[in-house]
């Protein structure tokens, strides 16, 4: 299926001219790995452009030397154009394969002048020279609505806030797309809403990550497949619902009060494909580590475990005593822990981020 | 989701303030039903969780709803907002702020005209518990209030009242004529961050304002004119919780959300007591894909009766027809979202903003930072003022060539003849859309270019 898919992304880490990043490399990269994996994007390798800063021998002297800027990025952008025109010639279509990925990680904003475009900055820009960068939906649009390819993926983890930019960086005319009656198969998501900043943090890996992508990339693999789904298949729908609930919890309790910090990204498709349009597939019904930590005062007691079903709650681990430290594999799904003798009713979910801690309070509820 | 059934539980929710938007989620992290101010639904038993947002801040209650539950009621409460109003019911506030701003804008401490008054309130937040920031700056530095004609009026760091105790607060209430203003800040690198001020007869405007840092250098904390929190009152400031719908409905409007809830569109059908409450909800009812014109008529009826000529009141009728209003927008108004409805209009009404007037000559500058309509200028008089200028021109020009470059001949043979250039509706429509900037403006620098 995937065969002629391709894929262009992007990293910028060092910005001579404003304050460098560390993750955006590292999310590049991992989201490359995921797109060549045969157990996930399978994109053939030869199909992928990876632009990031380390392929340009950083550190640069200054931000005139700074890359990659929008040259590379367009580069890559008028091969696939040319060989569309190539096929156009020799086929009567310009559609090259299924799918493009577009991945852009690095400082971002919403330029001024078209703020329904969200801009990754080049290494190049300056605060004086926003001029340098890449609009995101402009690319994409220009590969969809061209017929060039079914479906167009973008996924860029950068900042929302809008900023004055002195001209907007719209450099090719659009192309007339031969069946501009198809459906709108279009997946733009960002890892912030408008007028918000994204946030990247050291993962448990060492790296620093945009928590974005990073929870994208748990999505991708595994995390937001369909729930009870034998096919294992991450849907549209299924990836967006993973990435609203699943991002806050990469954050710590005091990060998550940090009105600065995203908890939500922002992602816009068409909601009539949300069920029908696959984008990957992972392992059906993942489960996850839950550890529950059950306090002194309620050792010894009766400890059960609810969960939701379809359309109802059903008894997921019958009436039990468990030791201090409970251990369980849960699916992704909405839990209550009761507690028999006092009644009391503890809450959690296993949203597909990893492990789970639940900390049970001793009172009642 | 609606559909009733013997197996259903009826669930009302009712956030604790009406722009509230709320969200039930159901064990497979669906959205299963949402609603704003108030979600009533039948759904299935099961687990849930209930997801409250108030502009960029959320908070999250789990639900268990068992079969035998019938109906089911719960109240949630709007995440706690930060607002540069110290009102009861947000964060980021303490009793002695609430106590200045209540004492200080029953105060006259400038008198510069009669009719209004101006009360700007400006304080520091540093999340101590005690002693405040290391460095205790004086909050107004750098804020003046001046003649729209730009001549100063007030150095807010020389006049009103002031604390540098714990975290700092500045205030000073100016009595002035009624009319337009500008509040003005000026940044550590000598640039002005401008809005306008509108003094409405009989009003007091209250300005509230926190403070952010304007580069690394802690001496750099200066107002934050992009969060700015502005209302009108005829009797002081309350710190009363019942304010904070003013706040949510700014909130709302600055991330673009629609938080109009059916009891904030009734109480908009009536009279409200703070007409930037009217102003906001007039804003957010243009957000809707099918707006209610019919309410926006009684909302913009209803805020002429408050306040006579107002330029966002003005600029909201514009919605109702071309002939819905004569104003004239010298200045710009003090939202933003006002002043892309006037530029939107300049298309069919050119003369809306005139050439040469202030509104004209600062659109290029507009900030885009929702919802105040903030102009910046850089170094004011200086070349960078006038490399934005030419930045815009070279836009406009690159536009032009790439969408009408017929046009570009015919303007060039109308500015041979010495006739002023005309752009036609369409490619103008496209050029104001695309620069947010009026009509006037655009063929000022065609004709400027062309000749």
């Amino acid at each position: 299926m995937a065969k002629d898919d391709h894929a262009i992304v992007v990293g910028v880490t060092e910005y001579p001219g404003l304050v460098s990043l560390k993750g955006p490399e590292n999310d590049a990269c991992d989201f490359y790995d995921w797109l060549i994996d045969r157990t996930g994007g399978q994109v053939p390798k030869k199909h992928v452009r990876l632009i990031v800063t380390s392929k340009f021998r950083p550190p640069f002297a200054s931000a005139i030397d700074a890359r990659p800027t929008s040259e590379q990025f367009q580069r890559e952008v008028e091969r696939l154009f040319d060989e569309g025109e190539r096929r156009l010639e020799a086929t009567g279509s310009r559609r090259i394969g299924r799918r493009l990925y577009l991945f852009l990680a690095g400082h971002g904003c919403v330029p001024k002048l078209t703020e329904e475009q969200t801009a990754l900055l080049m290494a190049n820009a300056t605060r004086r020279r926003t001029g340098h960068h890449l609009l995101g939906q402009y690319y994409g649009d220009l590969f969809f609505r061209g017929g060039y390819f079914d479906e167009v993926l973008l996924f860029m983890d950068c900042c929302r806030e809008p900023i004055a930019v002195p001209s907007p960086s719209m450099p090719y005319g659009s192309v007339d797309d031969p069946d501009a009656t198809r459906p709108e198969m279009t997946f733009y998501g960002f890892g912030a809403k408008f007028r918000r900043l994204s946030y990247e943090k050291p993962m448990a890996n060492g790296q620093v990550h945009g928590i974005f992508t990073a929870t994208l990339l748990r999505g991708l693999r595994g995390a937001a497949v369909v729930e009870g789904d034998p096919q294992g298949r991450i849907t549209a729908g299924s990836l967006k619902d993973y990435l609203y609930n699943a991002m806050k919890d990469l954050l710590t309790p005091a990060e998550r009060e940090d009105s600065d910090i995203p908890k939500e990204p922002k992602v816009v498709y068409e909601d009539a494909f949300r069920d029908s349009w696959v984008i990957a597939h992972g392992p059906p019904s993942p489960r996850y580590t839950v550890r529950i930590h059950v306090p002194p005062v309620l050792q010894g007691k009766k400890l059960k475990i609810l969960a939701g079903s379809d359309d109802n709650i059903k008894v997921l681990v019958p009436a039990q005593i468990v030791p201090a430290v409970w251990t369980l594999q849960l699916e992704r799904n909405m839990y209550f822990v009761q507690v028999l003798e006092t009644h009391l009713l503890h809450w959690f979910e296993v949203t597909g981020s990893g492990e789970v801690d639940v900390v049970l309070e001793g009172g009642e509820h | 989701m609606s559909a009733e059934g013997s197996e259903r539980v009826r669930l009302h929710v009712r956030a604790e303030d009406p722009t509230t938007e709320l969200f039930l989620i159901d064990n497979r992290f669906q959205v299963a039903a949402r609603g704003v101010g108030t979600l009533d639904e039948a759904v299935p038993p099961g687990i849930y969780k209930i997801k409250a947002r108030a502009g960029p801040y959320t908070r999250e209650e789990p639900l268990l709803l068992t079969p035998s539950a019938g109906s089911v009621r719960r109240l949630v409460h709007t995440p706690a907002i930060p607002s540069p109003v110290p009102l009861v019911g947000t964060s980021k506030t303490h009793e002695y702020h609430m106590e200045a701003a209540v004492r200080e804008s029953r105060r006259t401490h400038v008198q510069a005209g009669s009719g209004s008054s101006i009360f700007v309130f400006v304080r520091e937040w540093s999340g101590s518990e005690s002693g405040g920031p290391a460095l205790k700056l004086h909050p107004a530095r750098g804020l003046t209030l001046r003649t729209i004609g730009d001549v100063p009026l007030v150095d807010f760091a020389e006049r009103g009242r002031a604390s540098l105790d714990a975290d700092p607060w500045a205030a000073c209430n100016v009595a002035v004529d009624p009319g337009l203003y500008r509040l003005c800040l000026e940044l550590p690198s000598g640039s002005r961050i401008e809005q306008t001020v509108v003094a409405v007869a009989g009003w007091q405007t209250q300005i509230f304002l926190l403070q952010r840092s304007y580069g690394d250098d802690p001496d750099y904390r200066r107002a934050d004119l992009v969060s700015t929190s502005v209302k009108l009152t005829q009797g002081g400031f309350d710190p009363d919780r019942s304010e904070r719908l003013v706040e949510l409905a700014r909130l709302g409007l600055t991330d673009r959300r629609r938080v109009l809830s059916d009891d904030v569109r009734a109480m908009l059908q009536g009279k409200f007591h703070d007409p930037m409450l009217g102003i906001f909800g007039a804003h957010l009812l243009l957000l809707d894909d099918e707006p209610d014109l019919g309410l926006l008529d009684i909302v913009v009826s209803n805020l002429r009766g408050m306040l006579g000529p107002h330029p966002d009141v003005e600029a909201l009728a514009l919605r109702l027809g071309p002939d819905a209003t004569s104003y004239v927008f010298a200045a710009p108004p003090m939202l933003r979202r006002s002043w892309l409805l006037v530029v939107e209009a300049t298309v069919r009404q050119p003369s809306l903003v005139p050439p040469d007037s202030l509104a004209a000559m600062k659109a290029a500058c507009i900030v885009p930072a929702a919802p105040w309509c903030l102009w910046l200028t850089l170094s004011p008089g200086g070349e960078e003022e006038e490399e934005e200028d030419a930045t815009l021109a070279a836009t406009v020009s690159t536009m032009l060539g790439h969408a009408a470059p017929a046009d570009l001949g015919a303007l060039g043979e109308a500015a041979e003849s010495g006739a002023s250039p005309r752009l036609d509706d369409e490619t103008a429509r496209h050029l104001v859309q695309t620069l947010g900037v009026p009509r006037a403006t655009i063929e000022g620098i065609i004709e400027r270019g062309l000749k």
